[in-house]
């Protein structure tokens, strides 16, 4: 799949900061990516989701809480 | 007192051992959904038999990888999925739980348990799919794996590592024998897994109590999938019970695994294959079904002594129609397996039970482990009961017999009443040796036609009784001397003289039960 030009989804707890912003642009930038476009999900509790074409970064609080139930 | 810090140390531990989420992971879209089946855009580095996670903690199988899709079958949530839900890859194939603490306990084909018992907690897996040993990790078959069955264990005898398949039309009594051979093994030092495939759940509740009862559930472990489970679980049954025989044959371990039975195997698999739109091939099986069975049979061995020297004996049951074993199904794994046992149902239905049809039946490979005296004294069973069979026939037409022809019938009659033989039956070693020299010699002429089932059955009881030091003496693993042969035909004889002197009153005269029906 072509990586130019696809545009990264970013999931966030809150309303990212602009140091965030600067460092979600600069990964998703590393990535292929020149458009970023973000929604705010409180149910993710924490942390960020970013999926860029069919891949996808999981760095929620949610996802590590269900993980650590399913471990335990 | 509840130690509550002791519980937070001990969730503290486990939770430093928790891996964290691999945060890099691909993903697609389900774009189709039906009949437990899901075709997922995306998915770019996805591998063949990926286990898939959906949104929602559902699971699935990547089967189809093509150019703008992947066809995956559901293990779970086949009503909750949903079009444009999530789908990741995992980067792992299916894993089977494995472990000691499965022995006596009911599980699903990925180590769950069904049994309402404790939970399963094991941390050990092995994956479903696994290469079958080499060519040097094998060993030839030397050990006997005793079915107690006499007409089996004389002429179709069956070694530890060898694949001996089951054969034969419904009701004829397939699983009574796997399940016989399963009771047989308590104190041999054998682990039994039955694995049942797409069965219904009250023949499955009956065979577990049957186990249970026994005592053998202790030392078996039971694979389910009834026939309402999704067709994919039904398919990857017989795998992960492979998969928890190989955790103990690579520790050096003697295993018998029964699977019951493979035509419904092939049946769940050509479901998924036509769904999943693979062209079809003779009576609807894709192409690859007999590799399906091959590389399930290809698994079971008997490892060389550098391995361990553990084994896997594979029982497979295939159920025919109409007694066509040249049906797909059937000529496959009978051209997979080292030999077959073949059940008839008109033999069943005219009381020749075990049903072993002997002249269709074959052991490849387990002549060489059969037991010294067992092999000496069975070498002319078959050819013995071939020929009353042939001359039996030949008969039928005849009304009046010469004496010599007669004594040769009623003798081949004797000898397959010897062969019958109740369920939960069983025949020690000795038993056998026993039961063979008997009804193979001159002294079955003085048994009436009527009574011999009763005599066969109330022998060993009465050499246990009464003859314990005789039974002590014989050793299954070398040639019976014709001293200690004269020695049980004398017993026999006293046996003879006992009870069928006095008729009425003696263990010989109570007409034959029933045997229980096998559903």
């Amino acid at each position: 799949m072509e990586k130019h030009g696809v545009t990264a989804r970013v999931i966030l707890a809150r309303k990212p900061d602009l140091e965030l912003v600067d460092k979600i642009s600069a990964f998703v930038g590393s990535r292929g990516c020149s458009d970023v476009r973000y929604t705010i999900d409180p149910k993710i509790i924490g942390g960020i989701i970013i999926y860029i074409g069919d891949r996808i970064f999981d760095g929620s609080v949610r996802s590590r809480l269900e993980n650590i139930k399913q471990s335990l | 007192m509840i130690d509550v810090n002791a519980i937070g140390r001990e969730l503290l531990k486990k939770m430093d051992s928790v891996q964290d989420v691999r945060n890099e992971r691909s993903c697609g879209r389900i774009v189709y959904a039906g009949d437990g089946i899901v075709h997922i855009t995306g998915l770019r580095d996805v591998k063949y038999n990926e286990l898939l996670e959906i949104q929602g903690g559902y699971h699935a199988l990547a089967l189809n990888l093509e150019k703008f899709s992947v066809g995956a079958v559901l293990l779970s949530g086949e009503d909750k999925v949903r079009y444009g839900d999530l789908a990741y890859s995992t980067g792992r194939t299916i894993q089977m739980r494995v472990g000691e603490e499965l022995l006596g306990r009911v599980v699903d084909p990925l180590g769950e348990a069904l049994d309402g018992l404790a939970a399963l907690t094991g941390s050990e897996y092995r994956p479903v799919e696994f290469p079958a040993p080499s060519i040097m990790d094998r060993a030839k078959v030397n050990k006997p794996l005793q079915t107690g069955i006499l007409a089996i264990d004389s002429m179709i005898p069956i070694g530890r590592g060898q694949r001996e398949l089951i054969i034969g039309d419904r009701q004829t009594g397939k699983t009574a024998i796997a399940v016989d051979t399963i009771l047989n093994q308590r104190g041999q030092d054998v682990i039994c897994i039955y694995v049942a495939i797409g069965q219904k759940a009250s023949s499955l509740a009956k065979t577990v109590n049957i186990l249970r009862n026994e005592g053998a559930l202790e030392y078996t472990c039971v694979v389910s999938s009834t026939a309402d489970d999704p067709v994919p679980l039904q398919y990857l049954a017989p795998y992960s019970g492979c998969a928890l025989a190989e955790y103990f044959m690579y520790q050096g371990r003697d295993v018998l695994i029964v699977y019951d039975d493979l035509s419904k195997h092939a049946v769940a698999y050509r479901t998924m294959s036509l769904l999943l739109k693979r062209p079809a091939g003779r009576e609807a099986y894709p192409g690859d079904v007999f590799y399906l069975h091959s590389r399930l049979l290809e698994r079971a061995a008997k490892l060389s002594e550098e391995k361990g020297g553990g084994s896997i004996t594979a029982v497979p049951i295939v159920e025919t129609l109409a007694g066509d074993i040249s049906a797909y199904i059937p000529t496959n794994v009978i051209s997979i397996t080292d030999g077959q046992i073949y059940l008839e149902s008109e033999l069943f239905n005219s009381g020749v039970r075990p049903a072993v049809n002997v002249g269709l039946s074959v052991s490849r490979v387990g002549g060489s482990a059969q037991r010294a005296a067992i092999r000496q004294i069975s070498g002319q069973l078959r050819v013995n009961l071939a020929q009353y069979r042939e001359l039996a026939i030949f008969m039928q037409f005849g009304s009046d017999l010469d004496a010599e022809t007669a004594k040769t019938l009623s003798r081949g009659a004797k000898m397959t009443d010897a062969l019958k033989q109740r369920q939960y039956r069983n025949y020690s070693v000795k038993d056998m040796v026993v039961l063979l020299a008997v009804s193979q010699s001159e002294l079955v002429d003085k048994v009436p036609e009527k009574r011999m089932t009763a005599f066969v059955e109330g022998l060993p009881d009465y050499m246990r009784v009464n003859h314990a030091q005789l039974l002590e003496e014989i050793d299954p693993d070398s040639k019976l001397t014709d001293d200690m042969r004269d020695k049980i035909l004398t017993a026999a004889s006293e046996y003879i003289d006992c009870s069928v002197g006095t008729a009425e009153s003696s263990v010989l005269a109570p007409g034959r039960a029933e045997q229980p029906e096998e559903n």
